[in-house]
């Protein structure tokens, strides 16, 4: 299946054949200088000390990014690379339908490079994060591998959505060898989505030869595993890489699915500036610098006679003018104040105090009227999930099982036959494409509620979702929006032992960027799933397997709760227990016992860990000056530990007992029941613990 | 072996001490353990027992020497002893004795001292904060919470048995159990202690204002006089000008019940009692004796009163009640000469008198110059609970009142 793209033919051969004129070869020669001198300064900046950090240049390979570029509608969408300088300036420059249009991009790039606030992304992502979302550039990531889930994402997102744009996905050859390009590769494939993926082979990952990294001479012949065209081209010519990509991106307008291409190409400069390039020769370098696809385009225009060394002098003149004014336009620029660091981790909250007002009556309602129904925890999240599905196009469902099996714990019963495959969507077993493929859905205008079976599981797509779910917002300059919901769910309780009975919220609420919801009511099932599913943040929605079949009152039709509301589940005066999930009833079963002894129990759920109520909390500790924290969670690192940071931080003063957690064990959950029992907080234990501090 | 008797370290805070007295005079024998000489810290003073047996050789530092905790001031050694390289050896302690002394510092230490080094309080932080809004000295509290710990509710009660009685003790709380043994010295620093407190709370968290007035109080001294001259044969002692004086000031509180106040927590509570509280200097310090219902009680009275309430402050053999639940307070300088001066109002009290001393000077009185007996009166109120010119009203009147001491009878 993999063909090796060789064409010997010339250059108005070609020009016929892809419908080119002259111009557009004059197009791609500025593309290709500009980017070149781009990395030229970049490195004397680098060495002058004015560009700070990491940046990994892409001079030599610009063939591949204004080739394959080239190939594509202003509509389409890409996704770039910790090397990607290259694909961005020929995106944002193809994009420019102006001289100044274009002078502005190139302003925009540069000043990001030298951590500027006119940056692309106000300084926050540098060289290895530029993105411009909203004109369809996903974004480079620091993550070797790391935006090929995202790319198969944003093609989701175009096919759900009936269009016919393109992603096309650059990688490099170091990409290749990760799990997440094969998860990807298979999971698009499988789906059939629109998205060309771009191996840019440049023979090395970092220092290590592709030879040593993979038996397999090309990785183009990998598209076999997956059932998808896979083609090498001559990354050095931009008229080959640009006929190939077109060819494939035609084909995946047509709705025939994913390829991939690898175009072997070659990097200038090293690895990153610190780099000595030790392992490759210099008679290896000369001859790849024969080849400069910059050289050889200028030489074959003037060879045929398409364009005089005069013309092709003025595009160079031009192209280091406009370097040249970009540098001035960066250097000149105001650095990002101190005082915007906290900005654009989040999407803004949409929820207005009327909204907290009214769903606090409605809680009072749910639980002082007797006659509401009761509908257990699982049914609670399945309507919420069949009204969002009904109120907006934009949101489906995938994971693993989620179709005729109804999920690992039945929660999306009836759906598949009620939405249908497109939007109820079995993926294979594959986390990380699961969670990049929910990040990149996103934000190609998606609202995906992705399941992960097990909180367990959810490490297996923790760069996904952390790394880009959760960054992609502010390493972008705020300028993109990630609104998904990863559902899981954790705890103990069944004798399914280590891998299958933890409660890992804590690792979530570690990361900026993601919100965490953990609902332990029917009513606060629904409800919050609602609002996480009309949230434009990433949301962790962690549900207990224990509690599936608890019945409560749930109001019938639409409602929210805002995240960031705790709620006061029972009023006390002597101490306060904050108790979530699971252990939210066994800390109301406690203050039961210790009600009957006189002392005055009040119990906190805050539903939602982040946003943390946190005011909610202070406020009863004031009052009490008593803090229980009760949690399932390994007792080191947990929420509680954090949470009684947080308290002692704003509230030591009025603390009369130190605060006391009662936490799992930390041990792997065994399977044991006896050991798994005793390995999260009992009744007993949660009491002896209120008892201890008063 | 000689040994070297230094300044002990008697309490965290003690970097230097002042030598009192030495017990024993250079020759004599000591033993160890007993009283060798006594000194006086910025809190107490305090005996210190000889660290060995045998001859006090040597003082390096006499009564009065102002010195650094650690340095060496005498030397105990048998009397045949030579003892002469210890001359003027007595600026810097020699090793043995610096180790001897860290070693008595360290909490655990065995040795008389280590009563005096104040333990670490274990109290919540909230205990710690409502004690410091109520002024509690927590070291005073016994906690009940875990492990002994004091919690907000003991610091709560505190507060309620010291408001219970509405009497903070004058300058004693009665609410102090702890009441130190008389034979020691610790009683001395104790009450220093509690005064320190009290005035700097008084000073910190009071707005006072001191007004001062000039008074004949020619017609003052002539009652007095009489008052001595009828009555001393039969009471068996001299009615004295400060008795006169609450008389006067406890009329002039019934009339202007504005000053009978006090703040409790954001209450200006009027107290319908007048007990007016006479400041005594005592050995064990400065201490308040309170005349209870003194606009009630003739002038006799309130002589026999305050007689037996200072004799029992004197003695250290004052009642609780003696000492707690005063609405004014009264205090006398006039003895050593002073003039004016301005009080420091004792909380929870709204105000303080300050009498002067009497003089003859020459004055104008009734548009001649004579000779008259004159007198400054300070009275210091708290401006958060009065304003400046009810109070000076209130002054007025007892100024009117020491002019004219026959209106007592109106």
């Amino acid at each position: 299946m993999v063909k090796r793209n060789t064409s010997k033919k010339n250059l108005q051969e070609i020009m016929q054949e892809e419908g080119l004129c002259k111009d557009d070869l004059l197009n791609y020669l500025r593309q290709m200088l500009e980017i070149r001198y781009f990395e030229e300064t970049v490195y004397e900046l680098l060495g002058k000390n004015l560009i700070k950090g990491a940046s990994h240049l892409y001079a030599g390979e610009e063939a591949v990014a204004v080739g394959a570029i080239s190939a594509l509608r202003d509509d389409d969408l890409i996704t770039s690379t910790h090397r990607g300088h290259g694909h961005c300036h020929a995106r944002g420059d193809s994009l420019a339908k102006t001289p100044q249009e274009k002078q502005e991009h190139l302003n925009k790039m540069m000043a990001e490079l030298c951590g500027r606030a006119t940056g692309y992304c106000k300084g926050r992502g540098g060289s290895m994060h530029i993105a411009d979302v909203e004109r369809g550039n996903l974004g480079a990531t620091g993550i070797v591998g790391g935006n090929i889930p995202v790319a198969t994402g944003a093609a989701l997102a175009v096919k759900m959505q009936n269009q016919d744009r393109v992603v096309l996905c650059f990688f490099g050859d170091g990409a290749s060898n990760t799990g997440n390009f094969h998860e990807s590769l298979n999971l698009a494939s499988v789906w059939n989505l629109p998205v060309v993926y771009i191996v840019e082979n440049n023979l090395y990952g970092m220092s290590v030869p592709f030879a040593k990294a993979s038996k397999l001479p090309d990785v183009a012949a990998r598209a076999c595993a997956y059932g998808i065209p896979g083609e090498v081209v001559d990354g050095m010519d931009v008229l080959a890489v640009r006929a190939a990509v077109r060819k494939a991106v035609e084909r995946a307008r047509r709705g025939e699915g994913p390829s991939l291409i690898e175009c072997k190409t070659y990097r200038w400069f090293g690895h990153s500036r610190s780099d000595p390039c030790v392992y490759r020769t210099r008679e290896e370098e000369e001859q790849w610098k024969k080849c400069d696809p910059i050289v050889v385009l200028e030489e074959r225009m003037k060879a045929e006679s398409i364009a005089t060394e005069e013309e092709i002098l003025d595009v160079e003149r031009r192209a280091a003018t406009a370097i040249k004014t970009a540098t001035d336009f960066a250097l000149n620029s105001p650095l990002p104040h101190p005082s915007e660091l906290y900005q654009d981790v989040y999407a803004p909250s949409k929820t207005t105090a009327a909204d907290i007002e009214a769903e606090r009556q409605l809680r009072q309602r749910v639980r002082s009227d007797p006659s509401m129904r009761q509908i257990p925890y699982w049914q609670a999240i399945n309507e919420a999930l069949r009204e969002e599905m009904d109120r907006d196009p934009r949101v489906f469902i995938m994971g693993e099982d989620v179709g005729i099996y109804g999920g690992a714990y039945g929660v999306t019963r009836g759906l598949i036959e009620d939405y249908g495959p497109e939007r109820v969507r079995d993926t294979p077993i594959s986390e990380a494409i699961i969670g990049g493929a929910a990040v990149g859905a996103a934000m190609a205008g998606m609202r995906p509620v992705a399941e992960i079976m097990y909180v367990d599981f959810t490490p297996l797509a923790m760069d996904q979702i952390a790394n880009q779910g959760a960054k992609n917002r502010y390493m972008f300059g705020g300028k993109t929006i990630v609104p998904m919901v990863i559902r899981t769910e954790g705890g103990t309780g069944r004798s399914i032992a280590a891998h299958h009975s933890q409660s890992l919220e804590a690792l979530w609420l570690h990361f900026p960027g993601i919100y965490v919801v953990m609902p332990a009511t029917p009513y606060d099932a629904k409800g919050l799933l609602k609002a996480a599913i009309r949230d434009d943040n990433p949301v962790m929605f962690i549900e207990h397997k224990m509690l599936y079949k608890v019945q409560g009152p749930v109001p019938e039709g639409d409602y929210l709760i805002p995240l960031g509301v705790a709620d006061v589940v029972r009023e006390g005066s002597d101490v306060t227990v904050v108790a979530y999930s699971r252990m939210r009833y066994r800390a109301l079963e406690a203050a039961d016992i210790l009600a009957k002894e006189g002392i005055s129990v009040e119990v906190i759920d805050p539903r939602t860990l982040k946003p943390l109520d946190l005011e909610t909390i202070v406020n009863s500790v004031k009052k009490t000056g008593r803090l229980v924290g009760v949690t399932e969670a390994y007792k080191t690192g947990s929420f509680i530990s954090e949470l009684f940071t947080l308290v002692n931080e704003v509230a030591f003063d009025y603390l009369d007992a130190p605060m006391v957690r009662v936490a799992g064990a930390d041990v792997p959950i065994p399977m044991s029941e006896p050991l798994e029992a005793a390995a999260i907080p009992s009744t007993e234990q949660i009491v002896a613990a209120i008892r201890s501090i008063l | 072996m000689a040994v070297e008797v230094i300044l002990p370290v008697l309490g965290e805070t003690m970097d230097e001490g002042t030598i009192i007295k030495w017990f024993v005079d250079v020759g004599q024998p000591v033993q160890k353990g007993e009283p060798l000489y006594q000194i006086e810290t910025d809190k107490a003073i305090l005996d210190v027992d000889a660290p060995a047996s045998g001859v006090l050789r040597k003082i390096f530092y006499p009564a009065g020497s102002k010195i650094p905790v650690l340095t060496v001031v005498g030397l105990i050694a048998d009397p045949n002893e030579d003892v002469s390289v210890y001359e003027q050896g007595g600026l810097e302690p020699s090793k043995t004795i610096s180790e001897t002394v860290a070693a008595e510092r360290r909490p655990m230490a065995e040795g008389p001292r280590k009563g005096l080094i104040p333990p670490r309080v274990f109290a919540s932080p909230r205990a710690r904060k409502l004690a410091a809004e109520h002024g509690i000295d927590l070291t005073r509290l016994k906690g009940t919470g875990p492990g002994g710990r004091i919690v907000e509710q003991d610091v709560r009660a505190a507060i309620a048995a010291m408001e219970a009685e509405i009497k903070e003790p004058a300058l004693a709380p009665a609410a102090v159990e702890a009441v130190p043994s008389p034979s020691e010295s610790k009683p001395l620093a104790g009450v220093r202690r509690i005064i320190a407190e009290r005035m700097s709370t008084s000073a910190h968290t009071t707005a006072p204002v001191t007004l001062t007035t000039e008074v004949d109080a020619t017609n003052l001294v002539q009652l007095r006089t009489l008052l001595k001259e009828q009555l001393e044969p039969t009471l068996g002692f001299a009615i004295s000008y400060t008795d006169i004086l609450v008389a006067i000031v406890a009329r002039a509180l019934r009339e202007y019940p504005y000053m009978n106040v006090r703040l409790v927590q954001d209450e200006i509570q009027q107290v319908a009692q007048v007990h007016i509280g006479v400041a005594v200097d005592t050995e064990r310090g400065l201490l308040v004796p309170v005349i209870r219902h003194a606009d009630q009680k003739g002038i006799t009275e309130i002589a026999r009163t305050l007689r037996d309430l200072v004799a029992r402050a004197r003695s250290g053999k004052s009642l609780p009640d003696d000492l707690s639940g005063g609405t004014f307070t009264i205090t006398n300088l006039g003895m050593y000469d002073v003039d004016a001066f301005t009080p420091i109002i004792n909380l929870p009290e709204c105000a303080i008198l300050g009498v002067g001393r009497l003089r003859e000077v020459p004055a104008v009185y009734q548009g001649q110059v004579c000779v008259r007996q004159m007198m400054v009166l300070s009275l210091t109120f708290d401006h958060r609970l009065v304003d400046g010119a009810p109070a000076a009203r209130f002054l007025q009147r007892i100024k009117q009142l020491v002019e004219q001491p026959y209106l007592l009878l109106a």
